[in-house]
């Protein structure tokens, strides 16, 4: 097995890394805090909903919010006691999470790491679905699909998806509908795990205090004879046109909330170039919309945005966008202006002294990333189920120009990559 | 490796009558912590000016006039914002900015704590001012931000039937006034009342300042004394707490909004306090009944009736209210009170198992050891307990002490709960309503 461990300069760290023979991708990150943290992740999301196992002939879909179902499900077990019980013992907290396109199975401790990493690994690769777990499954969910629908700023957001995309599984919401879910059965679910919960799909991170050697003895321990099933996903190509101009809802607000979508399709399929270019998104975001740009200053000044106004991106294999969310009173004008902005002023705010403020703080955000065991973790298997590496970032960081930025911000604002979704009040 | 979650205890400094300096020294973090509290009792005629005053003041100084200056020269120190914000803890309103600037070692040679420092001290003395008052068009862009915030409180149901719950247990309470204040208080903030307003701040509230991490002492405590220090101090108000009295019947309101999921509410009073010579035992009743992972109410109300998604007790310990509250659907309202309400009872009546008790110790020590692990958890820690003004306690201290806590204790305080009010606020809206309008 070849072990390696990679170190980095500037932000004094190191892990370890190795695959197991399993398959799983397994990192080893030392950090003297009071708790130490192991994640493991699958690249299984909600955009994954149509594929097909080795020798199948044809692509099957499964129902929408599958994979965050399959989450709430795999902390039961054969011998009917709850993973929660089992954690309880080792004094772990353990949580699990699904996005787009990874679904993650977490604990932390102070005391039991090796325990607890043992129930943590057993819990995943041990599916145990019935008629009777199922159903009750299903009521649960279904209030989190409620509470998720009543929340203005949700639906605002999943608007913007649902005006961007016309075909692609993100336009649908991450947790599906309460009809959708009603539809999944312990096959489904059992079809679902047996594809993606293969340990070759899968990375491992133990950030903490944690030796390489113990993790390895529970690896063997827990994934013992499992074997690779190759599965193929697919999800819809579609250019960088938006799907619709507008997408409009109507709740219980205090006043309109407005997202502003901007469709990307230019997709590296080199991991490191994807990584290098969701620098330069986070470079635009602050440079061109953050609080120290005369943009931001302006519509301030005008009340057509609030402290709420953020902007946030996605960038990786499947879609790309980046989005700007507000309450607004009037999401027209904002429109309008970002619309004006974005063909005239907006590059010309990419400047030399602008870029280097940006860079200070891009650099500062990620050095403050290694200051938890949880962030550490959750970064580290983020990026590396996209393919990439954690510390190259700090050479993308170093090697990043300005003239670079302004290139991707040429190219990714074009009015027919926009979108609009608002929820206005009742 | 050396050992973490060593012990540390905050060095406390008084400065001037009613102003203190706190530092944690630790070098395990690659960022410093600072942070400038001020504190006064809550009152419906200065809440929302002490709402405003850190929004005002971070808009712009006499040498830095714009947001966009004070934001460029915040991106320069290696982004360290400086976060204005305002809260309120039993009846206490708290404001004032916080930072989180990176250490020198990663900051290519800049001593970017010392000017954070520099900088937040300027925002307080040195804010822009025309005619010696505050700058007429920040002050009113940011009652209108905050008229908005108030307004919008309305989006979030789950904040929203938690809230509404406490405000129905104390009508006249002090703890019942928003931190923001209301429209009504905020409309009359003009630059005159906010000016008096900073100065009363600056003169007369208690004044605490926290600040964790790698720091030359001496540097740190000339720097903060001839900042905060020299100014002529009046007498502090003495921070209370107001006790909510017993209900005699239980007060039940409810409220028809247009959402699809029903949250119910019961409000609690109990007699234990934060500052409660034994704190440790109201915390691991928190978590056999709400926190640990095979708590009573996820374990039974979730999990084995599904009724639903989350559920969980939050309490105000120095006030001394819990609010249990959950999302249910609306017809499962009766179920649901009476779901949670056997919880209760069975931690009333001893019911727990070992078991039970022994994973709510594990999960206590756990989440107190963890504190360490970044500088607001542990200034949170220390801070909370100086303002209850009970004896104060380390992690090791509580974690050691809650390992001896019987079944016997969580019934004694469980028993201590009242039921005061319940809330429900009755979703009104069917499926599919409400939904797109593409074009």
């Amino acid at each position: 097995m070849d072990i390696k461990t990679v170190k980095n300069e500037l932000l004094g760290e190191e892990y370890t890394f190795f695959t197991h023979k399993s398959g799983l991708k397994i990192y080893v990150f030392p950090k003297d805090l009071a708790s130490s943290y192991a994640l493991i992740g699958t690249h299984f999301g909600s955009v994954d909903n149509t594929f097909r196992l080795e020798g199948e002939d044809d692509f099957v879909t499964v129902p929408d919010g599958v994979a965050h179902f399959l989450e709430h499900k795999m902390f039961e077990n054969e011998d009917g006691e709850d993973t929660f019980v089992k954690f309880s013992r080792t004094g772990a907290n353990a949580n699990a999470y699904t996005s787009f396109n990874i679904t993650a199975y977490l604990c932390s401790c102070v005391d039991n790491l090796y325990p607890s990493l043992e129930v943590l690994l057993r819990s995943v690769f041990s599916p145990y679905f019935t008629e009777e777990n199922v159903k009750k499954e299903q009521g649960i969910i279904a209030q989190e699909i409620r509470m998720g629908e009543d929340n203005p700023s949700n639906a605002v957001q999943y608007g913007m998806l649902e005006g961007l995309y016309e075909k692609h599984s993100v336009r649908i919401n991450i947790a599906g509908t309460v009809p959708s879910i009603m539809q999944i059965t312990p096959e489904t679910l059992y079809r679902c795990h047996s594809a993606f919960y293969n340990p070759s799909n899968m990375v491992l991170c133990v950030c903490g205090k944690a030796e390489v050697n113990e993790v390895m003895r529970i690896a063997d321990l827990t994934l013992d004879g499992i074997k690779p099933v190759p599965v193929e996903s697919i999800t819809e190509k579609e250019s960088n046109k938006a799907y619709k101009a507008r997408i409009e809802k109507r709740m219980q607000v205090s006043k309109p909330l407005c997202c502003i979508g901007v469709k990307d399709d230019k997709i590296s399929s080199d991991p490191e170039q994807r990584s290098k270019r969701s620098l330069a998104f986070e470079m635009i975001t602050s440079i061109c919309f953050g609080s120290s740009s005369d943009f931001y200053r302006s519509l301030y000044d005008e009340g057509l945005i609030s402290p709420s106004f953020g902007v946030w991106f996605e960038h990786n294999e499947s879609f790309s966008f980046l989005s700007l969310y507000t309450d607004t009173d009037d999401p027209e004008k904002l429109f309008e202006r970002f619309s004006k902005y974005t063909q005239d002023g907006l590059v010309e705010s990419i400047t030399d002294e602008s870029f280097e403020r940006t860079r200070r703080v891009a650099l500062s955000s990620f050095v403050k990333s290694f200051d938890s065991t949880d962030d550490i973790a959750n970064l580290l298997v983020t990026i590396s189920l996209e393919g990439a590496d954690i510390f190259k970032y700090t050479d993308h960081l170093r090697n990043i120009t300005a003239d670079y930025v302004r290139d991707v911000a040429k190219e990714l604002f074009t009015p027919e990559a926009y979108t609009m979704s608002t929820v206005r009040p009742l | 490796m050396r050992k973490a979650g060593h012990k540390v205890t905050p060095e406390r400094i008084s400065l001037n009558d009613g102003v203190s300096l706190n530092i944690i020294p630790g070098d395990k973090f690659k960022t410093n912590y600072i942070s400038v509290r001020f504190l006064c009792p809550i009152d419906k005629s200065t809440v929302s000016e002490n709402a405003l005053l850190p929004y005002v003041l971070k808009r712009g100084t006499m040498r830095l006039p714009t947001m966009t200056d004070v934001n460029k020269e915040c991106q320069m120190l290696y982004g360290s914002d400086i976060d204005p914000f305002v809260g309120k803890t039993a009846d206490t309103q708290c404001f004032g900015f916080v930072s989180y600037p990176l250490r020198n070692r990663y900051t290519e040679g800049l001593n970017v704590t010392e000017k954070v420092l520099g900088l937040m001290a300027e925002m307080i003395f040195s804010p822009l001012k025309t005619d010696g008052k505050l700058c007429r068009d920040y002050v009113e862009s940011e009652k209108k931000v905050l008229s908005d915030r108030v307004r919008a409180q309305i989006n979030n149901k789950t904040r929203y039937a938690i809230r509404r719950c406490i405000e129905e247990m104390g009508k006249d309470d002090p703890s019942t006034i928003p931190e923001t204040g209301t429209l009504e208080t905020i409309e009359t903030v003009t630059e005159d009342t906010l000016t008096k307003a900073l100065e009363k701040a600056i003169c007369s509230y208690r004044i605490e300042i926290w600040c964790a991490g790698e720091f030359d002492r001496e540097a740190l405590i000339n720097t903060v004394s001839r900042l905060f220090a020299s100014r002529n101090r009046q007498s502090t108000s003495p921070l209370t707490v107001s006790q909510i009295k017993e209900a005699k019947t239980v007060n039940r309101v409810t409220e028809d909004q247009p959402v699809k999921q029903g949250k119910l509410s019961l409000g609690f009073t109990t007699s234990v306090r934060s500052s409660d010579p034994e704190p440790w035992k109201y915390s691991l009743f928190l978590q056999v009944l709400s926190s640990s992972p095979v708590s009573k109410l996820f374990t039974n109300v979730r999990e084995k009736l599904s009724l639903c998604y989350y559920c969980y007790a939050l309490p105000d310990k120095p006030k001394g209210t819990l609010v249990i509250t959950s999302g249910i659907e609306v017809e499962n309202e009766r179920i649901a009170e009476e779901a949670i309400l056997n919880e209760l009872e069975s931690c009333k009546k001893g019911m727990i198992t070992e078991e039970e008790l022994e994973a709510a110790r594990m999960s206590l020590i756990t989440s107190v050891k963890s504190v360490y692990d970044d500088h607001g958890s542990i200034v949170h820690w220390y801070f909370s307990q100086q303002l209850s003004g009970g004896r104060i306690f380390s992690p090791e201290e509580f974690a050691e002490k809650a390992a001896s806590v019987t079944v016997a204790d969580i019934s004694d305080i469980a028993s201590t709960l009242k039921l005061h009010t319940v809330y429900f606020l009755n979703g009104t809206q069917k499926e599919n309503e409400g939904e797109e309008d593409g074009q």
